[in-house]
Parts: C-alpha cells; sequence; structure tokens
C-alpha cells in the first residue's frame, strides 16, 4: 500500500464518527407519501372539492388521469430514493414511466376534448392565477421533502433521481389540481415543477461549492 | 502486493462496515486496509497510468467515507462499494478524455526548446521584463508575480494574499496592461 493511501486511511479512520443510517428506500417513500397526504388533506380543506367532482368522477378519461398521476406520484418517489443509493441499478427510472406516459396521454386526450367547448373568456386570468397558486402550494412542499430525501441519499448520478423526482411532484401536483380545479393545467403543473427541481438543484450544487461538505448525520 | 496485515477477508467487510458506521474506529481501519487492494485492481485495470489509478482509489474512499451512512447492512457490501468505484473511475475516465482533448503530451524536444540554456538570447529580455516588474505598484506587482511567474490558482493567490480573487484579477490585469507600454511604449 502507498504511503498516501495509508496515510488517507489513517485520517478516516480519525474521522469516523458514528453516523445515522438511510433508512431503505421504500420506508422514506411512504414518509414522503404521508407528508404528500397532508398536504393533499389541507388544501382540499382549505379550498374545497372542485364543484364538479361527482360528474368527472363519472368519466373514463379523468379517472384514468387521477389514477395514472397518482400512481406516477408513487412510483417516481420510490424510483427517486431507489435511483439515488449507489447500488441500485438505472432502470428503476422505467418504474413511473408508464404510469406518467398514460397521465400525459390523458393530459392530451382532455386538451383535445376541451378545444372545441372552451370558448374564450371562460378561464379567466383570476381563475388561473388561482390555479397557479395551487400548483406551487401542493408542489413546493413536497419537492423539498424530496429533495431534502435525496440530498441525504447524496447520489452519485443525481440526474436520473431527478428526473424521476419532477415526475413524482407533477403526478402529486396533479392530483390535487384534478380534485380541487376545475382547470386542467397538467403542462403548467410540469413545467413548474421542472423549473422549481432545476432551481432547487441549481441552488444546492452552488451551495455544495461554496459551503464545505457536510458529514453525515 | 501483500495484503496488509490487518486486511479482514471478504465475507467480514459487511459487518465491518456496520460497525464503522456505529463509529467503531477499529472496524473501520479493518475494512479499510482489506478493500484497498480490491479497489486498486479495479482502478487499474479500468486506468493504465498507475498514478492515475491510485488517485481514483483514493477518490473511493474519500466518497465511501462521505456516503457511508447509505450502506444498508442488510443488503450486499460489495455491489455497493463496486458501485462507488465505477462511478469514479468512470468520472476520472471522463477528466482523462476532456484533458486529453485539449492538451497534447510533452516529448523531450518540448521540454528542450523553452528550457533557459537553450534560449540563451531571453536572458536579455528576461532582465527586462522583471526591471518592469520591478517599476509595477505594489499589489499589482504582487498579483502578477504570484499569478504569472509562479503560476499559482486564483484560489492560492488569494489565500496567500488575503485579497479577494477579484481584486487579484484586476490587479493582474491592470499589471499586464501596464507592462505592456512599458515593454514596447509604441503600443
Amino acid at each position: 500500500m502507498t504511503h498516501n493511501t495509508d496515510t488517507l486511511i489513517d485520517a478516516l479512520v480519525a474521522h469516523a464518527r458514528p453516523v445515522r443510517r438511510l433508512a431503505p428506500p421504500g420506508r422514506r417513500a411512504w414518509h414522503l407519501l404521508a407528508l404528500a397526504a397532508g398536504v393533499l388533506l389541507a388544501l382540499v380543506l382549505l379550498r374545497g372539492l372542485r364543484p364538479d367532482l361527482a360528474d368527472c368522477l363519472a368519466t373514463t378519461a379523468f379517472v384514468v388521469g387521477l389514477l395514472a398521476a397518482l400512481a406516477t406520484a408513487i412510483a417516481g418517489t420510490l424510483a427517486a430514493l431507489l435511483l439515488a443509493a449507489p447500488d441500485r441499478p438505472r432502470s428503476w427510472i422505467a418504474l413511473p414511466l408508464g404510469a406518467a406516459a398514460l397521465w400525459l396521454g390523458a393530459v392530451g386526450v382532455g386538451c383535445l376534448r376541451a378545444w372545441v367547448p372552451l370558448a374564450p373568456g371562460m378561464v379567466t386570468a383570476a381563475e388561473l392565477a388561482n390555479c397557479f397558486a395551487t400548483v406551487v402550494l401542493a408542489a413546493t412542499p413536497v419537492t423539498i421533502g424530496l429533495l431534502w430525501q435525496l440530498r441525504r441519499a447524496v447520489p452519485l448520478r443525481p440526474g436520473l433521481p431527478l428526473a424521476a423526482a419532477v415526475l413524482a411532484a407533477s403526478g402529486f401536483t396533479s392530483v390535487v389540481l384534478s380534485l380541487v380545479h376545475s382547470i386542467n393545467a397538467s403542462v403548467m403543473i410540469l413545467a413548474w415543477n421542472v423549473v422549481i427541481v432545476g432551481a432547487l438543484a441549481l441552488v444546492h450544487a452552488l451551495a455544495s461549492r461554496l459551503l464545505p461538505p457536510n458529514e453525515p448525520a | 502486493m501483500p495484503p496488509h496485515p490487518d486486511a479482514a477477508p471478504p465475507d467480514d467487510w459487511p459487518a465491518l462496515m456496520a460497525r464503522a458506521q456505529d463509529g467503531d474506529q477499529e472496524a473501520y481501519r479493518r475494512l479499510l486496509a482489506a478493500i484497498a487492494p480490491w479497489l486498486r485492481a479495479r482502478c487499474r485495470a479500468a486506468l493504465r497510468d498507475p498514478a492515475e489509478a491510485e488517485d481514483a482509489m483514493q477518490d473511493v474512499l474519500l466518497t465511501l467515507h462521505r456516503i457511508r451512512h447509505t450502506f444498508d447492512p442488510a443488503r450486499p457490501f460489495r455491489p455497493w462499494l463496486a458501485a462507488i468505484a465505477h462511478a469514479r473511475i468512470v468520472d476520472r475516465q471522463r477528466v482523462f478524455i476532456r484533458r486529453s482533448r485539449r492538451e497534447t503530451a510533452l516529448d523531450a524536444s518540448h521540454e528542450t526548446f523553452p528550457a533557459p540554456a537553450a534560449n540563451h538570447d531571453e536572458t536579455t529580455d528576461q532582465g527586462r521584463l522583471h526591471d518592469a516588474i520591478a517599476h509595477l505598484p505594489a499589489a499589482e506587482r504582487q498579483a502578477v508575480r504570484l499569478l504569472k511567474l509562479e503560476e499559482l490558482s486564483l484560489k492560492e493567490a488569494s489565500l496567500r494574499t488575503g485579497l479577494s480573487a477579484t481584486a487579484l484579477k484586476v490587479a493582474c490585469h491592470r499589471a499586464l496592461k501596464r507592462l505592456r507600454t512599458l515593454l514596447d511604449p509604441a503600443t
């Protein structure tokens, strides 16, 4: 063994304080989903369910879209945490893709159907602003929770876990919006989540460069 | 290379890692001593240059230390370690490829021609340059000396002088401008 490596091992051993083990990804995913359920409940209590929910639940496209968004949220959360672990295969990224494709497909069908019935003036700026506020309120805590968990996991390749996190947060936000608002704003949701995750990841990357690395707790 | 006297057999690695997570320094030392030759072999198989391989192995050890809380004792240890090693080796290979695209290896002639002994005429220019540097204001002289003559990075020069990187950059820029005028008044 070379002298330098011996010295490095001595230094690492000298700094080997006890660390708090990361819980398995499945358990952490449940914690995040519990947080998401809490946010959903709070927003439903705050804003109330959409008035036409019963009618919507009678349509197949709405139910398929809602369930696919929910599945995207659950599978995306689990995939993000699995992908952050060094020894899990990258193929876990496929986990939320099927549900996400179904969800976005349902969004596309919804857009085509709404194209004709939506007359100019039906969606007001105030309604859109209200809708955007709900997107922000729903996405922010869940995204921060997801990124916090990813930060603890210190992924060696953060790209795929972040992509799965975007899908998870977007799916969850879409579920909230489908239950609370009458506007189908899935594209806005996806764009917002890409922006917020990208911005937070950038802030974290800059902070990691500027601040000394933390010892794991 | 003979194994380290403290090295542990591979079957003991997961248990040693779990104990290391609990702060057992002796277990950690035995583990690191045991995995070092295994990691070195992997790094040497992937990176031809032995020095580069040694650096890569040390990177792996540092990364292992930083993310040691992510090891789950219920799962096998070797794939976890191999994944860290793989990531760090790939990083090294990427850096190597990037560097080799913009750098050319020096051969004997490259080193001979710029050598002062092969360029006696430069001594006059050097003398003029040193005279010109001596006439610079103190802050600019210091910036040129550290950044251009001693070839320190901005960060190192900043640490040595206590000045900010921006201040050093500005001083160096002004110094070069002034030197151009001093050495060639026609410009």
